[in-house]
């Protein structure tokens, strides 16, 4: 059954035509349709996590992954697409800052709550969070979000270089709760926000940068280069 | 039967204004869930069992009431006799109702010192059934004098309490059902809602959507079923407006539903109520079926074709299902969990059919609209907001009850005038509106009209009118932290912005107050708010985060301070101090320590400890403002503890014996502070120097140390034997004073800069501060430090008898009392009322008991010399007009004047630094002419030089002084030794060691108070007035310390 066929079916109405507008496109569609139906018909490409077309009569909204910016027609903010009925004039933005913006907090937000253990998962490799994570720029969180030495026990405060606030934790701090340092195997973690919380801890923890680099040295140049970007950041925010 | 014509209706409301108003005495109660707490069972019982041991029970009548409003003043009881008017008693017991019984029900005198007012005007709007117009009795206040209703209309609230809600028949007499018999037999459905368009009646749930404009919506819809459904699902802390207002007036509603109904032409209806609310369910219960009985619900209503009923469907108690969404899934038996809307409720609402749903509160005032017409409706009111709401004030108020006002009332007249203030003369600190939705109001957003786009402005919303004081006692943390784990614990866990977003916000919080918040915990806050706010599903996500941003927004000083100091002011956040006695204490005086010593009857180790913290604990434990005694948790149980007097009498015991503290010294370090200023500050920061180590100089340009504890303190507060001994042991340790000696004249600031290490500036405010009005120089016209000064000192002139001392605060008191003692005769001037005086409550008390006159709402315009040595004091009369948002009253000068005539006057109307006397360097005086330092107490023109005490923070309490010299101690030696001496001399306090044993000591115990000299024992004499607490009292006051030190965290 191809997507949103489902949908189709709920809505017995009278089958009149509308029109709105996605982006830029404008589409005559079904009334009894829903946005996120539309787009992807149209190809335009909206992520969801909770959204399966087969469980049409459950379509509630509930992992805000499909929201889309309401600019006329309606009222104007971000609703669920898949959720939201096109009514004439109706005109939507799937890519607007707000909704990337919004995107990314959902991300965030339900990796805080996540497991992370993906070597255990059965998902492993062909997981849409991981995909979507990767599109949106969110690692969630460093290894030393796992870390129990994080009270007290530090590795750093014991004086060892330990990559823990800058790599990304798809581990579960497996090292470094064994009483190991963090080589950074699961790689530099792509977000920004992430690196600058990491760098903030070095320097609080009084850890030359110099080191930190000497450390990061295993990552790709690539890698190294945001690393950089952020270090240089912080640390003129610290002469200014 | 059922009612059919106009004529029956009548018929029915002529039987029940009979009830209202009978033939016979009757007596009626207040129970509403408020009444029946304060156990007006028990009263009823009583009455019955009293009436028929007196065989008159059937001469009497015994009826019952839903809630008033006046929920402070429970239990009530109503004595209405033939002919005369409806009185109220109030907080009454037992023992009362027998003598109201007695003397009024039967007797037929009114017993005035129980009688709160009389119900000379029905609150109603409506002309039917009114319980006014009978004799008045005279002398006892009507209700409209009560302030707590004086600015109040009531609409939704007119018939709670005065009619018995389980009678259809008085609700019908008070116009009940005409409304829904005008609009049914006379209006259409379209003129219906056509006039509460008109009547701009907007949505009381919180939302404010038009309801007209609802209900045309719904009318609209094509469908051959809808439903009307009433939201009683009331739950946010702290809110009870529709409880009471269903367990008042249960028809109201009914008919209000029969009305809307009949609008959008709903054939049936609901009421969604909480289990919660059991009273309300069974009144609405007996209501539904008087009201079917009778006609007024079920087929062919009042003779018509129109044909309605209502279900009442239980609520199991979701904070989510008052959503409408999750509401109608509730009643559908589903989940309740909200759902996205577009489709809204009026297209496909409940089982997919065109539904309407209506607060509790945007019902009843439908019949009002109907029988008086909207533009009666919208005369009260704002521009966008008409008609009158219902709020539930509660929390830290004195009136704490339901109070119904006018749109555009302002809050600062709620909360100061209706609720009368905070409760035990407390600081307001914000009020939480819209509970869990809403936001906090700090004092200077008092000044906000109420209604829906007011609230919005300032971050709150107008909600179903829950209306929270806080007091200092509020931790805003605390507060922003529970209402998140409020909310994340009602979250229906559908979306994720709301359900983990919820969450973080609540842990962030949380750790924020166990002192482990990080610096970006406040923007993350802020950023994770805006979020939440802009993509949860529904209102209850949405709106979530408002007392976050609003606490963050208003009081981020608080989180702040428990960020970066760990510190919470307002002792709430139990991880971050040890009682709240010591964290309110500014010197950080550890209280239970040394109360449990004198529990042990440790006494010399008392006072030891005290003095770690406090150089002078004989004369603080005299002049002390206490607040520590404020904050004190047994006053939550009882009473507080006498902190003070305990503190006094450890320090006096040891003294009697003729003991001295042994002060731990560390080993001198060689180096020199000077110290400007030999009041309670300079010597505090001496003290604590010198026990570093330090070689200290105090320079003081009077002829003896002590400041103004010496020269502005009288005698009968703190005797100068008592403050000599304290100094003398001071100086024991080794600290110089060079008396007699003014910097700037007799030494230079920079030969003291030259010459020592570190310099402390202490120099106080001891300018008077002006009158600047005509007549000020005259020969007897003194200033209030001046005239202490010159008492002290014995060089007092000849006043004349009559003296007139202008000022209300504690040097105004200082002065009159002691011209009281030299015999004069003394008034008091001052330009507010007496509420608003600054000085001690104590200190006014006493200086009334002695005899001091007093005028209030005096503004001295001049003072002229009349001759004779008699001196004519000018005022202008104030009148007082609103509260200001402080609470104060706001005075504006009347046309009259008033002349008093004296011998003398002395002006204290507050003290200020003597510019003149501090140094020229640059920089030195900021803008509110105080010293202005850094963070450190660093003057800004040398590292060398530090300022504290009253200089720099302006007139305050002695305690506030010294806690300024410790930190100044504190401060220097970070510069000296890098801090190091400082560490080393806490952990001395450390050594002194007491029981840690948990008391178990909560039954309750009165607080034990010192003797006073009698009155007469005061005349002519500067005795001191207040007698230390003996031994046994001191110790039996020692042991009801609960040792909050010891109940650790949370």
């Amino acid at each position: 059954m191809r997507p949103g066929a489902a949908s189709d079916a709920i809505w017995l109405g009278a089958s009149e035509m509308v029109h709105i507008k996605i982006n830029d496109r404008d589409v005559d569609c079904d009334a009894n349709l829903r946005v996120l139906d539309v787009a992807l018909k149209e190809g335009i490409d909206i992520p969801t996590l909770c959204y399966n077309p087969f469980l049409d009569a459950v379509r509630t909204a509930r992992c805000r992954m499909c929201l889309v910016e309401i600019v006329a027609g309606g009222k104007p903010g971000v609703q669920s697409s898949c959720a939201l009925p096109v009514s004439e004039g109706l005109a939507v933005l799937t890519n607007s800052k707000a909704v990337y913006e919004a995107r990314r907090m959902i991300l965030e937000l339900t990796l805080s709550d996540h497991m992370l253990d993906c070597r255990k998962c059965a998902t492993s490799g062909d997981c849409t969070l991981a995909e979507l994570c990767e599109e949106y720029d969110v690692d969630g969180v460093p290894v030393c979000s796992e870390c129990r030495n994080k009270r007290g026990g530090c590795l750093l405060s014991r004086g060892e270089m330990c990559l823990g606030p800058i790599t990304r934790d798809y581990c579960s701090a497996f090292c470094t709760n064994s009483g190991y340092r963090c080589g950074g195997c699961c790689t530099l973690s792509s977000s920004r926000s992430v690196l600058r919380y990491g760098v903030k801890q070095y320097m609080d923890m009084g850890v030359p940068l110099e080191e930190v680099r000497k450390a990061a040295s295993i990552f790709s140049s690539r890698e190294i280069e945001l690393l950089d970007e952020v270090m240089q950041e912080l640390e003129g925010g610290v002469k200014a | 039967m059922s009612v059919r014509e106009m004529k029956e209706l009548e018929d029915i409301a002529s039987r029940g204004a009979k009830k209202i108003k009978p033939e016979k005495p009757m007596l009626v109660f207040g129970a509403g869930t408020c009444g029946v707490a304060s156990g007006c069972g028990d009263l009823i019982d009583f009455a019955r069992e009293y009436l028929k041991s007196k065989g008159i029970e059937n001469e009497v009548i015994l009826t019952s009431v839903g809630c008033n409003g006046m929920c402070h003043a429970e239990p009530l009881v109503d004595v209405k006799l033939p002919g005369r008017v409806r009185l109220t008693y109030s907080s009454v017991d037992v023992d009362k109702l027998k003598r109201i019984i007695d003397e009024h029900l039967l007797g037929g005198q009114p017993v005035r010192e129980f009688a709160l007012a009389q119900l000379t005007e029905d609150p109603s709007p409506l002309p039917y059934g009114r319980v006014d117009g009978d004799d008045p009795y005279e002398g006892i206040p009507s209700y409209k004098d009560l302030p707590f209703l004086a600015g109040q209309r009531r609409i939704v609230l007119r018939n709670c309490g005065i009619i018995d809600p389980e009678d259809m028949e008085q609700y019908i007499a008070r116009g009940g059902y005409r409304a829904a018999f005008k609009a049914l037999h006379e209006m259409s459905p379209e003129t219906v809602i056509d006039e509460v368009k008109a009547a701009g009646l907007r949505g009381r749930g919180g939302a404010g959507f038009p309801t007209g404009l609802k209900w045309e919506l719904c009318r609209k819809e094509k469908s051959d079923e809808k439903y009307v459904i009433c939201n009683a699902d009331e739950g946010d802390p702290g809110a009870y407006m529709n409880r009471a207002e269903i367990e008042g007036d249960p028809h109201s509603l009914i008919e209000g539903m029969i009305i809307g109904a009949y609008a959008m032409g709903a054939t049936h209806g609901f009421i969604y109520v909480r289990a919660e609310y059991p009273l309300a369910i069974a009144r609405l219960k007996k209501a539904i079926a008087q009201a079917s009985e009778h006609g007024l619900l079920g087929k062919n209503i009042m003779g018509t074709d129109f044909s309605f009923d209502i279900r009442i469907v239980e609520g199991a108690g979701a904070f989510v299902c008052g959503e409408e969404t999750a509401l109608m899934a509730s009643i559908e038996g589903r989940r309740g969990e909200p759902r996205p809307r577009p489709p809204f409720p009026a297209q496909s609402g409940l089982w997919g059919k065109p539904s309407n749903i209506n607060n509790v509160e945007t019902w009843f005032n439908v019949p009002v609209i109907i029988e008086l017409g909207p533009k009666w409706f919208s005369s009260i009111g704002r521009e966008k907001s008409k008609g009158t709401k219902v709020f539930s004030l509660v929390g830290k108020i004195n009136r704490a009850g339901l109070v119904e006002i006018p749109f555009g009332t302002r809050l600062k007249e709620v909360i100061y005038g209706i609720g009368g203030g905070v409760q035990n003369g407390k600081g307001f600190k914000a009020v939480q509106t819209g509970g869990p939705s809403g936001g906090c109001i700090p004092t200077d957003k008092l000044d906000t009209p109420i209604d829906y786009e007011g609230l919005t402005a300032i971050g709150s919303i107008l909600g179903s009118g829950g209306m929270v004081v806080m007091d200092e006692d509020n931790c805003m943390v605390d507060v922003a932290k529970y209402f998140l784990s409020f909310t994340s614990d009602e979250s229906c866990g559908q979306c994720v912005p709301c359900r983990v977003g919820i969450t973080r916000a609540k842990e962030i919080t949380e750790r924020i107050s166990k002192g482990m918040g990080r610096k970006e915990d406040i923007a993350l806050l802020e950023d994770l708010a805006r979020q939440i706010n802009r993509d949860s599903l529904c209102g209850l996500g949405q709106t979530a985060p408002n007392p976050i941003l609003t606490t963050i927004k208003y009081f981020r000083n608080e989180y702040e301070e428990h960020i970066e100091k760990h510190r919470c002011e307002a002792s709430v956040c139990a991880s971050l101090f040890s009682a709240p006695c010591e964290n309110t204490c500014p010197a950080g005086t550890n209280v239970y320590g040394y109360i449990q010593l004198i529990v042990e009857k440790r006494f010399d180790e008392a006072y030891e400890l005290n003095k770690e913290d406090n150089p002078m604990p004989a004369v603080i434990g005299r002049i002390c403002e206490h607040t520590c005694e404020l904050r004190c948790n047994r006053g939550k149980l009882d009473e507080p503890i006498a902190i003070r007097e305990l503190k006094r009498y450890c320090a006096d015991k040891t003294i009697a014996a003729g003991k001295h503290a042994t002060a731990k010294m560390l080993d001198d370090v060689g180096r020199k502070v000077a110290i400007i200023g030999g009041g309670p500050s300079g010597l505090s920061a001496a003290y604590f120097l010198r026990r570093m180590g330090y070689d200290i100089t105090v320079f003081e340009r009077m002829h003896e140390l002590g400041g103004l504890l010496r020269y502005a303190v009288p005698e009968y507060r703190l005797p100068r034997s008592v403050l000599d001994r304290e100094i003398d042991d001071l100086l024991a340790l080794g600290i110089r004073a060079k008396t007699d000696c003014r910097v700037g004249s007799d030494v230079s600031i920079n030969a003291l800069i030259n010459d020592y290490d570190a310099v402390y500036v202490s120099i106080g405010c001891q300018k008077n501060r002006n009158l600047d009005i005509e007549g000020e120089g005259l020969p007897n016209v003194y200033s209030g430090l001046n005239l202490l000064e010159r008492i002290n000192t014995g060089t007092l002139p000849d006043l004349g008898k009559e003296v007139i001392v202008l000022g209300g605060g504690n040097v105004a008191i200082d002065g009159a009392r002691s011209l009281r003692r030299l015999g004069h005769s003394v008034t008091i001037a001052y330009r507010r009322t007496e509420e608003d005086m600054p000085a001690y409550k104590e200190e006014i008390r006493a200086a009334k008991d002695e005899g001091i006159n007093f005028e209030f709402l005096l503004v001295p315009e001049k003072i002229v010399d009349r001759g004779n040595g008699t001196l004519g004091a000018i005022f202008r009369k104030m009148r007082t007009e609103e509260y200001r948002v402080d609470g104060k009253l706001a005075i504006t000068p009347t046309e009259s004047t008033v002349e008093l005539k004296c011998n003398s006057v002395v002006a204290a109307i507050g003290q200020e630094l003597d510019v003149s006397q501090a140094f020229s360097e640059k920089n030195t005086i900021g803008k509110n002419n105080l010293i202005q330092v850094d963070e450190q107490q660093r003057c800004l023109f040398s590292p060398k030089v530090f300022a504290g005490g009253e200089a720099v923070t302006g007139p305050k309490s002695a305690i506030e002084a010294i806690a300024q010299g410790k930190k100044a101690a504190e401060n220097i030696d970070v510069l000296l030794s890098g801090g190091e001496r400082y560490e080393r001399l806490r952990a001395l306090r450390e050594e002194i060691k007491y029981r840690m044993e948990e008391p178990h000591n909560e039954e309750r115990m009165k607080r034990e108070t010192p003797i006073e000299l009698s009155v007469p024992e005061r005349h002519d004499n500067f005795r001191e007035v207040v007698k230390v607490l003996d031994d046994e009292k001191a110790v039996r006051e020692a042991r009801r310390c609960l040792r909050c030190d010891l109940a650790g965290g949370e």
